[in-house]
């Protein structure tokens, strides 16, 4: 039934929803573009020196991460410390493995090592391959370049020494092809760690000129020393160190003062990775917690209330040869090492004078959070490798004379080694109650060649006296422990990297 | 005002009468083809709105101009009828039953379609015949019901946990859920808030041709609802209301420990690790039964729903109007769902060319389900944490109050759990709008423009306060007070503009569509998580000492072109061609567009001049092909991305940014290419009705978040990453077994059976691992050749039961005597993994199947739904933790039968309690944790009752009703539920739970109750 009415209304009637349709057809493209509102673009990055300031501050994070646990993988596999066994709780299994060589390939501490390297290894290989063709101030430019290729070579050091020959990025993945890499050898990972730290050295500055907690050209030639010293070449090393040692650091003379965090940032750190509590982005560190014994209320040796029970704690516990290390009258080892009685949640435990860890713990206002930072390279530990490094070139002279300097703010006497094996032998024990429980230890039996034979030694007396070791009674290391060889001087490469890329061959002995 | 209503038709009929006294009264009676009275049948005189409904007795009583007068009799549930008066003043008809009729209006993705016609594979379920069903949700009206739709209760949580599989529909990706589709309205999210009663019909479109007009979200089906509106010449007034009870059964509870036989345990493995037996189990005679804690943690729940629908019809003006209130108390203490809907459908025909229609329907949900699923480490998760506390711990203190802790000395101590589902506060309110507009005008004739505008918007927000009265495992309170507070806004709306044909030329009829519609997405959210608080007097994150708020904000937009043509000659042969071209943000501007064209073809045989074989009064065979796509990824992951991260230089915090997403500019549509054949067969006049499909499906350029060796930076990108296949069969019968005045029975039946297999995949090592990570290996592995996402681990050759076995087989470095031997499949002598490990099972089942039945008998009606499923495997994950053999939880009272001895080496499922030994057998996957997850279930038991003529003056009927859902399980499995399966919500940490969608995994999930209710339906 059509109306008689005006037949040009009818076709308005059909005209208009047309052209409405018609118009939309036109502004299509617009309606499909959408930007997110909650996270930036690569397109609209790395475009400016406040983009590179933002992309190096994301470098540095997942250090915190790294260092939270490093300590699992390096001084807990020593003969330093050992942990208290908890019968009741063996979610911990994975780390003790990490301390009795049974570590299985899909053990998650030293999957969060890999991953965590890898993400400052990624996040500095997208600064460097931008920031030379963006214009801003040079010196800027140098220092975040510098931090970045010091950051880098960090990494890649912390990843061969743990690993072997790793896969070498140096430039940011831009596909799903892309992604997969084979490993690279060791001596090719070492020749790259070499290359970024003496760049990184020649661009940063000194630590009077940098902001509090970043690279600085002291940090980049304590690494580069330290990796020169690790491959032999001790000419380079002492070259590399030397430098470190004419940017004015010096050795405080209270030992227990260099790791407060009231004396954050002080002349005898170098490089350390940084710490603060009560931020709501989570900024704190937790190790001091895990060093305690393991209590139901921590309160009572930290003071700090209120505070959840410490679940996960014990570990890192100073062993009697830990302990004896210490020559008497070293101020050392009060500052380092406390004591405590009481009694244990742990099943079958009691604290009787059981040691702990007591360098890290200071007052702070949090139960459960410290601001406690981790010290990677200081002073004390540059003049220690300058004097391995002159020791080895025939200087024991010399070398000797930088280990007297450490031996003489520990209020010790001047060491009584004279040719150079027993100099060698002095700097590898004064490392050990110099640096004790900074990371150190495992590192230095294994660039000594030592790593093996010192540590079968140390399971064997583990094995044949358990509770001295702080096992329950009736308890004991795992059958298969501290079956040490040379294949256990690395770790597996985490087997989920394996799974996704077949082409990885694992570590041999794993 | 029902009141008013009611006075509002006796003036009418009263007006009605006397303009018409001149004319003469027909009456007459309205049965069904049993003979049965039909009270309520509406009866209109045709071209006017004048009408009546026939009465308690079937009669009716209407006036009529004169002999010409033609009257309409409609009622529900059957086919409509016209009958001229001619000169009679008695008129009685008989009303044929509509059940699945041929012509039964179907609504089939933007259009509407006689049965007869349809060439795609659909299924429907009408709702206006049923009576209504004590469900909560609309998923639990069609379990079982439709041959390829498996719904699955994954979860007894209140309000939640249904999840609904098209043709074993199966993704990577965040789902494999159909697109959910309600008034026209392609909905984010589910249906579970809806209303039952709301709904008039449910069409699952399942194969391309039917689906192919929703184009790029089709691939896993599309389930359509359409909501009530009134019926032309017909005013109601319907209520229902239902109050019933839920419990948990006892066969639907693991069997732990009881006090007794845990001491018993704690003694024994004190004696064989050579500890001192602790003085608390030295005596396990002392103790009873103990504590149970799934019972002291569940109750019994009260369930009830108020419904009332109202609804009318002029010649101009439709109006339904639908309010419900209902509200289900969880089994598990403190937790419950609370809901309330509105809903106004109205419809305006403003000429004899305009229709103007606008549904308006707000929902306020409100629930208090805190985590109760899930695996117990470090979490809220009630459920597997009550049920690892020892039996000795009491949860109430002597004088009555609840404890704080609840442990023993060989545990450690550990929250009261029944402490943390009473205080712990959860809440979550969320307020929801759907509302949709049309407008209709026909510009010529045939000719039909329409335009629609739908929106659906909502603000959801989550209030959480954890006192310092509770905690979790392995830290126990008092803790220190946290909460957060999360709020979410979003919008979703829907323009859709289509131009319509319909047309016949002599036996050719076409009807042609073509459109273009537009949709967007937006949510915003911020969430305040906040820690630290004083004390636990004030809950709100203003007097938390520390607080770190995030913000999401997620958008995305659709384009659409669609158009559709259908040919029919003389109703035998149909053909339909269909294409849609959709252009979405989520992709770079590489790959933007794509299409998805359609075609089908039906042949009508019992059409054709030859067809003579007697008993089959209709048969259609039907073939269709299409293309559909998927576009369920990240709104941004084809960008790369820079988060914001930090770290603390001195004293402060810097704010810096770091790469958080590889991009791929080339990511493009997942497409799936469907092909399916099939059948209609009635028999015996509609009496016995037959359907067979059988479909092939290909999905490929599979979208997948892929994982990526972290040494690149990154863990995962989004890329095109393989393809799957999917086929499988499909029948269903319907039969009227039984048709008398006093006794009839309908049965109806479907079965399906679905396959998969991975065909390629991109992937460098040429395998994809998914699911849940324990200790770095996934539940998982989908390998080329094979089925997808099998379940992937060690294969369990129970134990070394003494010396000589030891010596004799292949060891990992921490096994012993004792322990659990896992087969060396790579014969190397030694247990490795994972070169030891391989495809265990499958969480496919062999078929799966429904029945329903329904007796009448006089007045009495009985309604059976079962369903079921044979040959799926289940991961009982839950093996976990309630298997440690180190005496640090309860543990399932199997743990008894363990190896203990050389002489008592128990069942082989089991090992030894040497400390040091026991994690390999459960913290790697391996085949002692699958279980037969074959069940039949009976799914509903409603026994009703119709109340007979004369009750009263004001009921048109009345209906009262006894129903059981969930009755009984039958099933080997021995967890709680069968159906279960992980949802992507598990807690973080070193063994990361639920990634992606994981088939077949139980962690412990909310038990499915029995409820019984009972309930009244009456109309007005």
């Amino acid at each position: 039934m059509l109306n008689q009415e005006n037949p040009f209304d009818m076709n308005k009637r059909i005209i208009i929803p047309v052209t409405v349709l018609f118009l939309t057809f036109f502004s299509c493209e617009n309606f499909l573009e959408i930007t997110p509102e909650a996270s930036v673009t690569i397109e609209n990055f790395y475009e400016s020196e406040s983009d590179f300031v933002q992309a190096v501050i994301g470098t540095y994070a997942p250090l915190r991460d790294l260092y939270e646990e490093d300590w699992e993988m390096t001084e807990l596999r020593s003969d330093n410390t050992h942990f208290i066994f908890d019968i009741a709780n063996r979610g911990t299994q994975p780390t003790e493995d990490l301390g009795l060589f049974t570590v299985e390939t899909n053990n998650v501490t030293v999957f969060n090592k890999w991953a965590n390297n890898y993400l400052i290894i990624s996040r500095a290989n997208q600064i460097l391959g931008t920031i030379d063709e963006v214009d801003f101030a040079q010196s800027s430019k140098d220092d975040l370049k510098g931090q970045a290729l010091f950051l880098r070579a960090l990494a890649y050091f912390d990843l061969v020494r743990h690993f072997g020959g790793v896969p070498l990025f140096l430039e940011p993945p831009t596909s799903y092809e892309t992604t997969f890499r084979d490993r690279a050898t060791a001596d090719e990972v070492f020749d790259q760690v070499v290359a970024d730290a003496q760049q990184a050295a020649g661009l940063l500055p000194d630590k009077g000129n940098q902001a509090v907690g970043r690279a600085t050209s002291g940090a980049a030639n304590a690494l580069l020393g330290h990796v020169y010293l690790r491959l032999g070449q001790w000419a380079d090393a002492e070259t590399a160190l030397s430098n470190a040692e004419d940017d004015g650091y010096v050795l405080l003379d209270d030992y227990a003062s260099i790791f407060e965090p009231a004396n954050e940032g002080n002349d005898e750190i170098v490089f350390e990775v940084e710490y603060v509590e009560g931020a709501s982005q989570n900024m704190q560190s937790t190790f001091p917690y895990s060093f305690l014994p393991e209590l139901a209320d921590p309160a009572v040796i930290t003071g700090v209330s209120p505070a959840a029970r410490n679940g996960g704690g014990s570990f890192n516990t100073p062993t009697p040869e830990m302990l004896a290390a210490y020559e008497d009258g070293d101020f050392r080892l009060a500052a380092s090492v406390g004591f405590y009685t009481g009694t244990s949640p742990l099943v079958g435990v009691t604290y009787e004078n059981t040691p702990y860890i007591k360098k890290y713990q200071h007052p702070h206002l949090i139960g459960g959070q410290t601001g406690q930072n981790w010290i990677v390279y200081r002073y004390a530990d540059v003049l220690l490798m300058l004097a391995e490094a002159k020791n080895e070139q025939g200087e024991t002279g010399e070398a000797k004379g930088y280990v007297d300097q450490v031996r003489a703010r520990a209020g010790l006497a001047a060491t009584a080694a004279g040719t150079q094996s027993e100099l060698r032998e002095a700097i590898l024990q004064e490392r050990r109650v110099e640096l004790a429980f900074e990371n150190k230890r495992w590192h230095d039996l294994v660039r000594a060649g030592r790593a093996v034979e010192v540590m079968n030694e140390f399971g064997s007396r583990v094995n044949a006296n358990p509770q001295e070791y702080y096992y329950p009674d009736g308890n004991g290391p795992l059958p298969g422990a501290f079956q040490v060889d040379q294949t256990r001087l690395i770790y597996p490469i985490p087997v989920s990297e394996i799974i996704i890329n077949p082409a990885l061959n694992q570590n041999p002995g794993y | 005002m029902i009141r008013s209503l009611y006075l509002a038709l006796m003036v009418g009929a009263m007006f009605l009468s006397l303009g018409l006294s001149a004319q003469r009264t027909v009456t007459g009676t309205v049965t069904d083809e049993s003979g049965e009275l039909l009270i309520g049948v509406s009866v209109l005189l045709q071209g006017t709105t004048s009408g009546a409904v026939t009465d308690l007795d079937g009669k009716y009583s209407i006036d009529v101009p004169g002999d010409d007068a033609i009257l309409e009799f409609t009622y529900v549930g059957m086919q409509p009828l016209s009958v001229t008066v001619g000169d009679r003043t008695t008129v009685d008809v008989t009303l044929q039953s509509d059940a699945e009729s041929l012509d039964e209006v179907l609504i089939t993705g933007y259009a509407v379609q006689r049965s007869r016609e349809v060439t795609g594979a659909i299924e429907t379920l009408s709702l206006e015949d049923e009576p209504v069903a004590p469900i909560a949700q609309v998923g639990q009206l069609m379990q079982g019901r439709m041959a390829g739709v498996r719904v699955n209760q994954n979860s007894g949580r209140p309000g939640e946990g249904m999840n609904f599989q098209i043709r074993g529909a199966f993704s990577f990706t965040a789902g494999a859920e159909p697109l959910y589709v309600v008034d026209g309205m392609p909905l984010s999210g589910d249906i579970s808030f809806l209303n039952p009663n709301e709904i008039e019909n449910i069409t699952v479109l399942k194969d391309p041709a039917a689906a192919s007009l929703y184009g790029s979200r089709a691939a896993n089906g599309v389930v359509l609802v359409q909501t009530k509106s009134a019926t032309k010449g017909r005013t109601r007034i319907d209520f229902n209301a239902y109050y019933g009870f839920e419990t948990v059964p006892d066969s639907r509870r693991l069997d732990m420990m009881n006090a007794r036989e845990y001491a018993q345990f704690q003694k024994e493995i004190a004696e064989m690790n050579g500890r001192p037996v602790n003085e608390a189990f030295q005596n396990p005679e002392q103790y009873g039964e103990g504590t149970n804690w799934f019972d002291e943690l569940t109750r019994t729940g009260a369930i009830q729903s108020y419904n009332l629908t109202l609804g009318t019809s002029s010649e101009k003006f439709d109006l339904t109007a639908t309010a419900g209130y209902f509200n289900q108390e969880g089994v598990i203490v403190n937790t419950g769902f609370e809901r309330m809907n509105l809903r106004l459908n109205s419809r305006f025909r403003a000429s004899d060319r305009l229709t103007i229609g606008l549904n308006v329907a707000p929902t306020y949900t409100f629930n208090t389900n805190f985590n109760t699923d899930g695996w117990p480490y470090v979490t809220e998760n009630v459920l597997s944490s009550a049920l690892i506390t020892s039996p000795l711990a009491s949860p109430y203190n002597d004088d009555g109050s609840l404890a704080l802790t609840a442990g023993d000395p060989a545990t450690f101590p550990n929250p009261n759990w029944v402490r943390v589902s009473e205080e712990k506060v959860y809440e979550d309110r969320n307020l929801q709008l759907l509302s949709n507009a049309f407008l209709e005008f026909e510009i010529a004739e045939g000719l039909t423009a329409k335009t629609t505008a739908n929106v659906q918007a909502g603000n959801r927000n989550i209030f959480q306060f954890n006192p310092s009265t509770i905690g979790v495992l392995f830290a126990p309170p008092p803790s220190i007070p946290s909460g957060s507070d999360n709020n979410t806004r979003f919008y979703n709306w829907l323009n859709e503009n289509t131009l319509n044909y319909k047309g016949a030329f002599g036996n050719h009829e076409i009807d042609v569509l073509a459109g273009f519609t537009a949709q967007r997405f937006r949510l915003d959210g911020t969430l305040v998580s906040a820690t630290n608080f004083p004390d636990d007097k004030i809950e709100a994150p203003v007097a938390a000492g520390q607080t770190l708020v995030t913000s999401n904000i997620q958008e995305w937009s659709l384009l659409s072109y669609l158009g559709r043509f259908n040919y029919q000659y003389k109703g035998k042969y149909l053909f339909t061609a269909s294409i849609r071209r959709d252009g979405s943000s989520r992709f770079g501007s590489n790959n933007r567009w794509g299409n998805f064209p359609a075609v089908s073809a039906g042949w009508v045989l019992s059409e054709e001049s030859f067809w003579n074989v007697k008993p089959i009064s209709f048969m259609k065979l039907r073939a269709s092909y299409g293309i559909t796509g998927n576009f369920e990824i990240g709104n941004f992951t084809h960008l790369s991305t820079l988060n914001d991260v930090f770290y603390p230089f001195g004293s402060g915090v810097a704010s810096g940014r770091a790469p958080n997403n590889l991009g791929d500019q080339n990511l493009g549509w997942e497409n799936n290419r469907q092909f399916n054949i099939g059948a209609d067969i009635h028999l015996f006049n509609d009496r016995i009705q037959l359907a067979y499909n059988y479909y092939s499906r290909n999905a490929t350029d599979l979208l997948f978040n892929v994982e990526v060796p972290v040494s690149s930076g990154f863990s995962n990108i989004q890329t095109n990453i393989g393809e799957l296949k999917f086929w499988g069969h499909e029948f269903s019968a319907f039969a009227k077994v039984a048709q008398s005045k006093d006794f009839s029975w309908d049965a109806n039946f479907n079965i399906s059976f679905d396959r998969n297999r991975t065909e390629a995949l991109a992937t460098e090592g040429g395998t994809l691992p998914t699911g849940i990570l324990l200790y770095q290996f996934r539940s998982n592995l989908s390998v080329v050749g094979q089925p997808i996402a099998q379940f992937f681990g060690a294969v369990h050759d129970g134990v070394y039961v003494d010396q000589a076995d030891f010596d004799s087989s292949p060891k990992h470095p921490a096994s012993q005597v004792g322990t659990v031997k896992f087969r060396d499949l790579n014969g190397d002598g030694v247990i490795t993994f994972p070169e030891d490990m391989t495809t265990i099972g499958s969480p496919w089942p062999d078929f799966t199947f429904g029945m329903t039945n329904n007796f009448r008998y006089k007045n009495f009606n009985l309604f059976v739904a079962v369903a079921g499923s044979y040959g799926n495997d289940v991961l009982a994950f839950y093996e976990n933790w309630m298997g440690n053999l180190d005496g640090v939880f309860n543990v399932l009272s199997d743990v008894q039968n363990r190896w203990k001895s050389e002489d008592d080496p128990g069942d082989g499922q089991y090992g030894s309690t040497q400390a040091g030994t026991t994690f390999l057998e459960r913290d790697r996957w391996n085949s002692r944790m699958l279980k037969d997850g074959s069940f039949l279930t009976i799914k509903n038991i409603t026994l009703s009752y119709n109340i007979p003529a004369g009750f009263s003056n004001f009921l048109q009927r009345a209906q009262v009703y006894v129903s059981a859902q969930n009755p009984f399980i039958f099933t080997n499995y021995p967890g709680p539920n069968p159906e279960v399966n992980t949802q992507a919500n598990g807690p973080t940490g070193a063994n990361q739970s639920s990634f992606g969608n994981t088939p077949g995994v139980d962690e412990n999930s909310y038990p499915v109750p029995r409820s019984i209710s009972f309930g009244v339906n009456i109309g007005f």
